[in-house]
């Protein structure tokens, strides 16, 4: 019963993994996690937590990354893994 | 159309938007954003909300009273420390968050809730244990009421805050 009651996850990343090219992309345009957090008007952590696929973005916050950093979302976000390169 | 002025104090959730600001943007290294001291600190607020309550069941009335005040600061001065330790986001209203803030605060609250009640039925337990006319009627000092309501209410205040520094991980340098 304790378990049920912790068990609420902390983000959908932890149920459904969503994967994404952010730091490929951001870097390409020379933007900091700070230029870019301040572009899409999220605190600058939250872009390491997506970075890092600690975070899964809704649908609004991956359509505006996805336009500062000028890529189509499904080049930019996955539901399965990217290949390495 | 006049534009809304941003509002500097937020009444109902205790906070204003400088504190907020301040604690979510600040990049000073501190042990309080380490998962470790963040539990160590949830743990020591536990117990000493505990102590309030259980300080009912000292017989002698003087030691009971001046035992009851440094566990009253106590508590005040850790839930100070552990919204710091949360960077406010128990406490800061939705304009103040992003998405991934407001559902790491949402999800903290949910398992608060749930755990108050839970925990409730450990303070009608208590309750029951003193009342006079009970089954138990456990003799102790009328100004006992007093430590369990306190107790109770700083377990409602803390609550939020000690669950996300609970389940919050180590913050790591960006």
């Amino acid at each position: 019963m304790l378990h049920s009651i912790y068990a609420t996850p902390m983000s959908r990343t932890e149920e459904a993994p969503v994967y994404n090219r952010i730091a490929q992309a951001r870097a390409a345009l020379g933007l900091s996690r700070q230029d870019l957090a301040a572009a899409v008007g999220v605190h600058y952590q939250t872009i390491g937590y997506l970075e890092r696929g600690e975070y899964s973005p809704s649908l609004s916050l991956a359509l505006r990354i996805a336009q500062v950093l000028e890529q189509d979302v499904q080049t930019l976000f996955s539901i399965h893994p990217f290949p390495e390169n | 159309m006049a534009e809304n002025k941003p509002r500097r104090i937020f009444w109902f959730e205790g906070v204003t938007r400088g504190e907020i600001e301040r604690s979510l943007n600040d990049t000073r290294p501190s042990a309080l954003r380490r998962q470790g001291p963040r539990r160590a600190l949830v743990a020591t607020t536990a117990v000493v909300i505990a102590a309030l309550a259980l300080a009912i069941f000292i017989p002698q009335v003087k030691v009971k009273t001046y035992t009851e005040l440094p566990l009253i600061a106590m508590c005040l001065v850790l839930y100070l420390n552990l919204r710091k330790s949360v960077r406010h986001l128990s406490d800061a209203p939705n304009e103040l968050l992003d998405e991934r803030q407001i559902a790491l605060r949402d999800a903290g609250y949910t398992v608060a809730y749930r755990l108050l009640a839970s925990l409730s039925l450990l303070y009608v337990g208590l309750i029951a244990l003193i009342t006079p006319d009970g089954a138990l009627a456990i003799h102790v000092h009328s100004s006992s009421w007093w430590n369990i309501l306190m107790s109770y209410l700083m377990l409602c205040g803390t609550l939020p805050s000690m669950v996300l520094a609970w389940r919050m991980q180590s913050e790591q340098m960006e």
